[in-house]
C-alpha cells in the first residue's frame, strides 16, 4: 500500500544546498523534511516514517557513514542515497558497504536525485513494462525492436539502450551524468563522453524523431535530455 | 651484498687508505728492523774482530831465523767465513804473510791507514766484504803493518735473507689488511646502506614511517635522527597539503552544488523567458565544467601529495583500446575519420582499468579532434621488449618539437585560442601523464611523419607501460 506522496528526509548541513534540493524535490512531487546534522538526521530517520533518506557524506556531529551504519545496525531498512564528493571513489564503496543503497556525486542535478529516488522506491520490483512508448515510437524490450509509427527502425545496440533509458525516464529529465554512469558504466562524464552522447542523441533524433512539429526528444540546456510528447 | 665495487664508494676508499697506510708503516718498520739487524751484526763482528786482533797481536812474532811465528789454529780452520784473514806487511807495504794460505788477492789496502782500534769495511776481490782492523805493530824490532779481517759474507747473506723475508711479508700483510679493511668497512657501512634502503622506501605515501635508530649517540644514529627530523617536517607539510586538498574540495563543491540546484530550480519553474532559460542553462553548463576542473585539479593535487594510490589489477591494454575505439568510433565517423585499430595480441599490464581507459580515451579523443577530416587515426597496441606500448597517431598539424615536452604540463597549450575553443581545459594530457607515471610507465610524443615539414606532420603519442608477466603462460 503506497502513500500518495513519497516522504523524503534530506540530511545536509549546507543550508542553501539543503533548501534548494528540498525545493526541487518538492517540485518533483516529494514530501521533503530537512535535517542539518548527523545526529538530528539519525534521530529523524529512526523516528520518522520516511521512504528515502538523502544523506550528505560530510556532516557535523555525526558523519553520513556513521548515520547509515547506525541505521542499519538498528535494523532500519529505509533506502539511503548518499550525497558524496567525487574525490573519494573509495568512500562511495565504503558508503555502500555500510548499507547505503546508492549515491550521487556533488554537484548533482535534482533530476538525477529524483531519478535515483524513484529507482530506490522501485527497488526489488522488476520493471514490469516490456513495451515502452513515446509519441509514435514503440520499443519492445524483450524482442529488442523499435518501431516508428509501426515501421521498424534499425538501431545500433547503443542507440537502442539510449532510447530505452530515455523512454524509461519518460517525463523526467535525464542528465549526462546519469547516462555516463548507467549506460556507459563510467564513474564520471567528461568532455569526450559528452561529445559521444551528443552524437548518439543526434542519430536517435534522425531515426525516431524526424517530425519537427511533434518533438519527442528534447534537450534541456544545462540539465540534459527529456522524452516528452510535445503538447502542440 | 651491501657494497658495490665502484671506485668511488666509501668502502673502496676506506680499504685503499687502510692498505696504503699499512704499507707505509710496514715499509718503515722493515727498514728499521733491517738496519738494526745490520748494525747489530757489524757490532758483533767488530767485537769478535777486536778479540781476534788482540789474540793474533799477542801471538805473532819473528823468531831467530826471521820466520814469522803464527798462531797454529789459524791455518786449519775449515769454515772460510769464520777464519780471520791476516796479513802482515812491511812498513813499506810489501806483503810478507797472508793467511789463510792460498787466499786469492790481498786485502785491498787503498791508502793504508791504521784504524786506531776501530774497523772499516772493505770489498774483497771475490765480491764479498770484510771488516778489517789495521795497526802498525813492532815485530822483531821493526814496525810492520798488521791487518786482521773478518768476512762479512755470512752476515751479508743473513741480512739479505732478512731483507727478503721482510719485503715478502709486506705485500702479504698489506693484502691481509686490505681484506680485513674491506670487511670492516663493509660492516661499518652496512647500516648506512640499510638506512639508504629504508629511506628510499619512505615515499610520499608513507611519510609517517621513520628510520630505525639503533644507537642515538653514534654517527649513524645522529644521521638517522637528522633524517627523521626532516621526514617529520616533510610529513607535516604534506599533511597540511592533504588537509588543504580535502577542505578545498569540500569548500569548492558546496557552492557549486548550491548554484547548480538553484539554477535547475529556476529552469524547472517554467516561469523564465526563453532567453533567460538560455542564460541559466549556459551557466549550468559552466558550473559542470568548473566542477570537472575542480575534480581534475584535486586529482592532480592528491596525486602530487602521493594520496592517489589507484587499485591495481591485471588488465589488458589491447582490450581497453578496443573498448575506447568502439566508444569513440562515432566521433571519428562524424568527422569522416578512419579509426584504425591494431590491437590483436593481448597486452597485459598491472594497472587500474578505469585510469588506463581514461588515458587512452584522452589520447584518442585528442587525435580525433586534431586529425583533419578524411584522414586516419591509428591506434596500435603491441608488446615490445617487456613493454606494452600504445601508440595513437593522427595526421593533424602535429606538435612543434619545442612544445613536445611541455605539452604534458598543466594548462599548457600549443595554440591557446584553438584548444580552448574546442573545449579542452588543458588538463587532459597532464592527467594522462600522471596515469602513465602511476603505472610506472612513460608517455611522449613524436611526429607521425617526421619528413613532412610544417603542417601535416601529425602527432603520435606513445604510452609505454611495463608488461605484467605474472600469470603469463609461456
Amino acid at each position: 500500500m503506497e502513500r500518495a506522496r513519497t516522504r523524503v528526509l534530506v540530511v545536509e548541513d549546507e543550508v542553501k544546498v539543503g533548501a534548494a534540493l528540498a525545493e526541487g524535490l518538492r517540485a518533483d512531487g516529494f514530501d521533503v523534511d530537512l535535517a542539518t546534522d548527523g545526529a538530528d538526521g539519525f534521530f529523524a530517520a529512526s523516528a520518522g516514517d520516511y521512504d528515502v533518506v538523502l544523506l550528505d557524506w560530510m556532516l557535523p556531529r555525526r558523519s553520513g557513514l556513521e548515520v547509515v551504519a547506525a541505521l542499519r545496525h538498528g535494523r532500519s531498512g529505509v533506502p539511503v542515497l548518499m550525497l558524496t564528493a567525487r574525490d573519494a571513489l573509495e568512500d562511495k564503496v565504503a558508503g555502500l558497504d555500510h548499507g547505503a543503497d546508492d549515491y550521487v556525486v556533488k554537484p548533482f542535478a535534482i533530476a538525477e536525485v529524483s531519478a535515483r529516488i524513484r529507482a530506490l522506491l522501485r527497488r526489488g520490483r522488476p520493471e514490469a513494462v516490456t513495451l515502452l512508448r513515446g509519441g509514435k515510437v514503440e520499443l519492445d524490450r524483450i524482442a529488442r525492436r523499435v518501431t516508428l509509427a509501426g515501421a521498424p527502425v534499425d538501431l545500433t545496440v547503443r542507440e537502442f539502450e539510449l532510447l530505452e533509458y530515455l523512454l524509461l525516464h519518460r517525463g523526467h529529465p535525464v542528465t549526462r551524468e546519469m547516462l555516463a554512469r548507467d549506460l556507459w558504466k563510467l564513474p564520471r562524464r567528461d568532455p569526450t563522453l559528452d561529445n559521444v552522447i551528443d552524437v548518439y542523441i543526434a542519430r536517435l533524433r534522425r531515426k525516431v524523431d524526424k517530425d519537427p512539429a511533434h518533438r519527442l526528444l528534447h534537450t534541456i540546456r544545462g540539465v540534459g535530455f527529456l522524452v516528452q510528447e510535445d503538447a502542440a | 651484498m651491501t657494497g658495490r665495487f665502484a671506485p668511488r664508494s666509501v668502502r673502496v676508499r676506506l680499504t685503499l687508505w687502510h692498505a696504503g697506510v699499512l704499507a707505509i708503516v710496514l715499509l718503515g718498520y722493515a727498514a728499521g728492523v733491517w738496519s738494526w739487524a745490520r748494525h747489530d751484526a757489524i757490532a758483533r763482528i767488530d767485537r769478535e774482530l777486536a778479540g781476534d786482533f788482540a789474540e793474533i797481536r799477542a801471538v805473532v812474532g819473528i823468531d831467530d831465523q826471521g820466520q814469522f811465528l803464527l798462531p797454529a789454529d789459524l791455518e786449519d780452520e775449515e769454515e772460510p767465513g769464520e777464519t780471520p784473514l791476516v796479513e802482515i806487511a812491511s812498513a813499506a807495504g810489501e806483503p810478507l804473510v797472508r793467511l789463510p794460505r792460498g787466499r786469492a788477492g790481498p786485502l785491498p789496502t787503498g791508502t793504508w791507514r791504521a784504524t786506531q782500534g776501530g774497523a772499516v769495511t772493505i770489498a774483497l776481490a771475490d765480491g764479498t766484504r770484510a771488516r778489517v782492523r789495521r795497526e802498525v805493530v813492532e815485530l822483531g824490532g821493526t814496525p810492520h803493518r798488521l791487518e786482521v779481517g773478518l768476512s762479512l759474507a755470512l752476515a751479508d747473506a743473513e741480512l739479505a735473507q732478512l731483507g727478503l723475508i721482510l719485503l715478502l711479508c709486506i705485500p702479504v700483510g698489506v693484502a691481509l689488511a686490505a681484506a680485513a679493511g674491506w670487511f670492516l668497512a663493509g660492516r661499518a657501512l652496512a647500516p648506512v646502506d640499510r638506512m639508504a634502503e629504508e629511506a628510499r622506501r619512505i615515499t610520499a605515501e608513507r611519510l609517517a614511517e621513520r628510520l630505525p635508530v639503533a644507537n642515538p649517540d653514534d654517527e649513524l644514529g645522529r644521521l638517522a635522527a637528522a633524517f627523521n627530523d626532516m621526514l617529520q617536517r616533510l610529513d607535516r607539510s604534506f599533511e597540511q597539503l592533504r588537509r588543504f586538498t580535502a577542505d578545498a574540495s569540500h569548500e569548492l563543491r558546496t557552492p557549486l552544488t548550491a548554484m547548480r540546484l538553484v539554477g535547475e530550480n529556476a529552469l524547472r519553474h517554467g516561469r523564465l523567458a526563453p532567453d533567460a532559460r538560455e542564460v541559466v542553462g549556459s551557466m549550468l553548463e559552466e558550473i559542470d565544467r568548473l566542477a570537472r576542473l575542480v575534480d581534475d585539479l584535486l586529482l592532480l593535487a592528491r596525486a602530487d601529495a602521493g594520496q592517489c594510490e589507484p587499485a591495481m589489477e591485471r588488465c589488458d591494454v589491447a582490450a581497453l583500446a578496443r573498448e575506447v575505439a568502439l566508444e569513440l568510433g562515432v566521433l571519428a565517423e562524424e568527422k569522416q575519420l578512419t579509426l584504425r585499430l591494431e590491437a590483436s595480441a593481448a597486452a597485459p599490464v598491472r594497472g587500474n582499468a578505469l585510469l588506463l581507459r581514461q588515458a587512452l580515451q584522452n589520447l584518442v579523443a585528442n587525435a580525433i579532434r586534431h586529425g583533419p577530416a578524411g584522414s586516419e587515426v591509428r591506434v596500435a597496441v603491441a608488446r615490445v621488449n617487456g613493454c606494452v606500448t600504445a601508440e595513437v597517431a593522427d595526421r593533424g598539424p602535429g606538435i612543434p618539437p619545442e612544445h613536445r615536452e611541455r605539452i604534458f604540463e598543466r594548462f599548457y597549450r600549443v595554440d591557446a585560442a584553438r584548444s580552448r575553443a574546442q573545449g579542452s581545459a588543458g588538463l587532459g594530457l597532464a592527467i594522462t601523464r600522471w596515469i602513465a607515471d602511476a603505472h610506472h610507465g612513460a608517455i611522449d610524443v613524436v611526429a607521425t611523419r617526421p619528413e613532412a615539414t610544417g603542417e601535416g606532420a601529425g602527432a603520435t603519442f606513445r604510452l609505454r607501460l611495463p608488461v605484467d608477466r605474472e600469470g603469463v603462460t609461456p
